[in-house]
């Protein structure tokens, strides 16, 4: 379970979270919905430890990561894992290399054992002929799947998903919804996913945040949410370029900027 | 000039800020070293002899034949000047002492903060714009033990076998000038270098390539580990680098000439 | 949580009963059990039967050392047959797509007929 609480973070002048509080349920899928430059990603860096927040705490299980620095860390990361944007695979090593990496690093296993491990993480993805292969010859696609076996390589309790469809075609995208979705009913995993793909999450997500101006507009299932009633939270899920949410980000009247000087 | 004067101000403050990053940078990289030698596991995986393979062998055929032209260049320079006092007899220890004491380390240091310093900063920095080193932490990987450590411990072993190296080729092209265009006869030769040169002129020489390795990769690295935004920066932070401990190599080997012969 | 493992001989040659959870920690006991059973039974063994009845949660690193027990097994002949799966052990083989690799039977019985 990961609870967020009262998380705040300023840029500067400029506030990109201001209070968000949520929970993610254990072995639920959550999806955290929000516009381009919401604060998405920056929440993202926060829940995983990677970024410290102003205000506000992160509580995995019972205890606070946001308290916790360098090698303290360790415990909690070592029990999830995170499906990045880019799939940020080391390029320097083998795909095979990248999956066993964590398991190397963390395991006494043998190296016959991981091996296998790495064989069955491949299977799962439906990448095993690509073991050799270096990630600068694998497509965007391929790379992002790589990453998400090796985000799975020491069978994480809960996994972050970031943006884990945006950049890719329809077929591998719904591949990859699929793979969160059996993810959880199988393994168990919570997973976390941050994205705007409001399609994807209707279908599969047990719970949805939505995200606006840094704050939670609203939360639900599905269901729930596509129920609301609040106008802002319809624009969203329908995409529509007219309602509440402007499309033009300057305050001053456009009339003013070109003709008052 | 008060514009100037805020300019000096920020810039000294940025170059605080940076030292004592680099300090930080430093006192892990020795900390994770010990970690590493220690662990025989990880040692294993930690693919030092690539690393030194990738900095010593592969910098080798570009310093020795820089390492040549210069012996036989201040070979030349410095017969000029001798054939007035007709000191031809001091060549071979002159030359021998510059370049095992001066020359030989500090340009070797020179190509390879060009060379392999660079690469440091364009390959962690491309890294962190790519979010690897991100994923490294979260895979609660150390990066400073993932990346840092093994070239440090490479060039540490590289650089002074490097100048080392270096230094005989300087001396072997001052060498090859004497005796085959200024008359002095080879056995004298050597046996002038011979006379001279002393075993602390040698180790003087390792021990600036020792601190010199330090440097390059101490900066190499850090300038990568900081980079902030796309492929542009990571190209600003290579050239930062090699500019930042090309002046860093000079200024200490001023520094340790003086403390050398004090 | 550790795994509890008991070694049986049986006339087609051995029974590894596992109990509690098999995970990245325990994964190497187990290792270790099959081990000492291919070393005891090098020739003349003719199946290696593994009871999974009392494992509730079995990683992937429990799977690879089965994996390998099976690769182990097709050395020397003999076969490696699993039993009793509990629903969710069953689940994981059925992602992992190791279900069809594996021989699997509902009961010790089964697994030990036709040997």
């Amino acid at each position: 379970m990961i609870r967020a609480h009262g998380i705040k973070k300023n840029y500067g002048v400029r506030t990109v979270l201001n209070g968000i509080d949520f929970v993610a349920e254990r072995k639920k899928i959550t999806y955290i919905l929000g516009s381009s430059g919401g604060g998405k990603s920056t929440l993202l860096k926060i829940l995983i430890g990677a970024l410290k927040p102003d205000d506000g705490q992160v509580f995995f299980h019972e205890m606070d990561i946001t308290k916790l620095r360098g090698t303290g860390l360790d415990p909690f990361r070592k029990k999830i894992g995170m499906l990045f944007q880019q799939g940020a695979l080391l390029n320097s090593l083998t795909v095979g290399e990248n999956i066993s990496l964590p398991i190397r690093e963390h395991t006494p296993l043998d190296d016959n054992i991981i091996k296998i491990m790495v064989k069955m993480k491949l299977e799962l993805v439906g990448l095993r002929d690509f073991e050799d292969l270096y990630p600068g010859q694998l497509s965007g696609g391929m790379q992002k799947r790589v990453a998400l076996a090796r985000a799975l390589a020491l069978d994480p309790e809960v996994v972050f998903f970031d943006e884990p469809t945006s950049g890719l075609d329809p077929i591998v995208s719904s591949v990859i919804t699929k793979l969160i979705s059996d993810l959880n009913r199988v393994l168990g995993i919570t997973c976390i996913v941050v994205t705007h793909a409001v399609e994807e999450a209707m279908k599969i997500a047990n719970k949805i945040v939505i995200l606006y101006k840094g704050m939670v507009l609203a939360e639900g299932t599905p269901a729930e949410i596509r129920g609301s009633s609040d106008p802002i939270v319809q624009q969203f899920i329908t995409g529509s370029p007219d309602g509440p949410i402007s499309f033009h980000a300057s305050s001053r009247d456009f009339r003013e900027d070109l003709l008052v000087e | 000039m008060k514009n100037f004067v805020g300019y000096l101000g920020r810039a000294f403050i940025t170059f605080l800020q940076d030292l004592s990053s680099l300090y930080y940078l430093f006192r892990e990289t020795v900390f994770q070293s010990f970690v590493l030698i220690t662990d025989r596991k990880k040692l294993s995986q930690a693919r030092l002899l690539t690393q030194i393979d990738e900095i010593g062998t592969q910098s080798l055929p570009l310093v020795l034949a820089v390492a040549g032209l210069l012996g036989v260049a201040m070979t030349v320079l410095i017969s000029f000047q001798l054939k007035e006092v007709g000191g031809y007899s001091y060549i071979p220890g002159l030359v021998a002492v510059a370049i095992f004491r001066e020359m030989g380390p500090l340009i070797t240091a020179l190509i390879v903060a060009g060379r392999v310093g660079a690469a440091f900063t364009a390959r962690i920095g491309t890294m962190k714009v790519s979010e690897e080193i991100l994923a490294l932490e979260t895979m609660a990987i150390n990066p400073v033990r993932f990346l840092v450590v093994q070239r440090f411990i490479g060039l540490l072993f590289s650089l002074p076998a490097l100048t080392t190296l270096a230094s005989f080729m300087a001396v072997f092209g001052g060498f090859l000038f004497g005796s085959t265009r200024l008359g002095i006869r080879p056995d004298t030769y050597v046996r002038e270098t011979l006379d001279v040169l002393t075993f602390t002129d040698v180790y003087s020489g390792v021990i600036k390539a020792g601190v010199f390795a330090v440097v390059i990769v101490m900066v190499g690295c850090y300038r990568g580990l900081v980079v902030e935004g796309g492929a542009e920066e990571v190209g600003r932070a290579t050239m930062l680098s090699v500019v930042s401990s090309t002046l860093a190599i000079i200024v200490l080997d001023t520094v340790m000439t003086g403390a050398f012969y004090g | 949580m550790k795994v509890e493992i008991t070694t049986e001989k049986i006339t087609a040659g051995f029974l590894l009963r596992l109990k509690g959870d098999v995970d990245m920690n325990s994964s190497s006991d187990v290792r270790t059990a099959m081990a000492e059973i291919f070393k005891q039974g090098q020739s003349g063994m003719k199946a290696l039967l593994i009871d999974l009845s009392q494992v509730r949660y079995m990683d992937s690193s429990g799977i690879a050392t089965l994996v390998e027990g099976m690769q182990n097994c097709m050395k020397t002949g003999a076969r490696l047959r699993l039993c009793e799966l509990s629903p969710p052990v069953r689940d994981v083989f059925e992602l992992a797509r190791l279900a069809s690799v594996f021989e699997i039977f509902p009961t010790i019985t089964d697994a030990s007929s036709g040997l």
